[in-house]
């Protein structure tokens, strides 16, 4: 169980950006989280709640878009789903195949209360 | 006040992979190659280190970090034979690359000199240390016989992530339901050119194949 690493991790970065563009009160955080991260959705929210509350006060949504785990055949350049963690390809049943996609986690945007007078600092 | 989507694009693990990579890269140039042993708890990785050291029996030069939650039973058990340092996570169930950083500057300058390989034995668990780059050049994956064949396709991300395979505790065979052809056809669904080494660290078996691998290893990844 290492999500609240990860969770903490999270919150540092999206902290980063908060302060970097100068942006309101955090409403949300979508995130694109592969299938094949090594980090499970459920606990990951579970943690992310804890702590959010504690880092800002109040709840923040996170939006979790799960990415499926595909590969690519290296033998006949096929690309598909790995189904079930078996990195065979279905076609030519080749076992030499690289992962394309399905192990990130991807900060894609965050929602936030826009002031009037988004320009001025409230630091 | 309204709500607005701010987009952003960023990954989330850009900064661990560089820091890992950098790490790597000054490993590589001291000519150390760093292998991260991951395994369930009592697979055997300290058996395996305990039986590389007394293989190599000084002629190859290693230094061992040990990560565990608790005590440093497993740093005295490795402390006769080669240089080591305890990493006590304090309940982390995996390691994590600055308290790797911490134990490599613990060692002294005697025996960083002329290291050729630095073990980091992960904390038993068969999951999150899969997920944590550690900066290492190889990552093996420790499986005793006595866990069970069906392994691999049950833990995937270990066994696809690891470089190498060893299997441990042969010396039981005879007494226990595990096949090795099955466990190498199941690890090889998750990752088709795993290498796979059966060895006993307690008896001995397959430690000499084992020493050639790490020493092949070496030479393929640093060219030394």
């Amino acid at each position: 169980m290492h999500e609240r690493s990860l969770v903490r991790s999270l919150i540092e970065q999206v902290n980063e950006e908060l302060r970097n563009r100068s942006l309101g009160s955090l409403r949300g955080i979508r995130l694109e989280l592969g299938e094949f991260s090594g980090v499970e959705p459920s606990l990951l929210q579970l943690a992310f709640g804890e702590m959010a509350r504690d880092v800002w006060g109040h709840d923040v949504k996170l939006d979790l878009e799960i990415i499926p785990l595909s590969a690519q055949c290296l033998t006949c350049h096929k690309i598909f789903h790995v189904e079930g963690f078996r990195f065979v390809c279905p076609d030519c049943h080749g076992t030499d195949v690289q992962i394309r996609s399905g192990e990130q986690m991807q900060l894609v945007s965050l929602d936030v209360e826009s002031a009037n007078n988004s320009g001025s600092s409230t630091a | 006040m309204s709500i607005q989507s701010v987009p952003v694009q960023k990954d989330l693990q850009s900064a661990r992979r560089a820091a890992a990579d950098a790490w790597r890269k000054e490993l590589t140039e001291r000519g150390i190659l760093c292998i991260n042993l991951i395994s369930s708890p009592g697979a055997g990785k300290t058996s395996l280190l305990q039986a590389t050291a007394r293989h190599w029996a000084g002629t190859v030069r290693m230094a061992v970090l040990v990560g565990d939650i608790a005590t440093d039973r497993d740093a005295q058990r490795l402390a006769p034979l080669v240089p080591v340092r305890q990493l006590t996570t304090g309940g982390a169930c995996h390691l994590e690359l600055p308290l790797v950083q911490t134990g490599f500057g613990q060692l002294t300058s005697e025996e960083l000199e002329g290291l050729e390989f630095l073990f980091v034995e992960n904390v038993g668990n068969l999951v999150c240390p899969a997920s944590h780059d550690l900066g290492e050049h190889m990552r093996v994956v420790v499986l005793s016989v006595t866990e069970g064949d069906d392994k691999p396709g049950k833990y995937p991300k270990a066994f696809r992530t690891s470089d190498a395979c060893v299997i441990n505790k042969i010396d039981l065979l005879p007494y226990v339901p595990f096949s090795l052809e099955a466990v190498t056809t199941d690890a090889h669904l998750v990752r088709g050119d795993l290498p796979v080494l059966p060895v006993s660290a307690f008896k001995g078996d397959g430690i000499a194949a084992w020493c050639d691998f790490l020493r092949k290893s070496r030479q393929d990844i640093l060219g030394t």
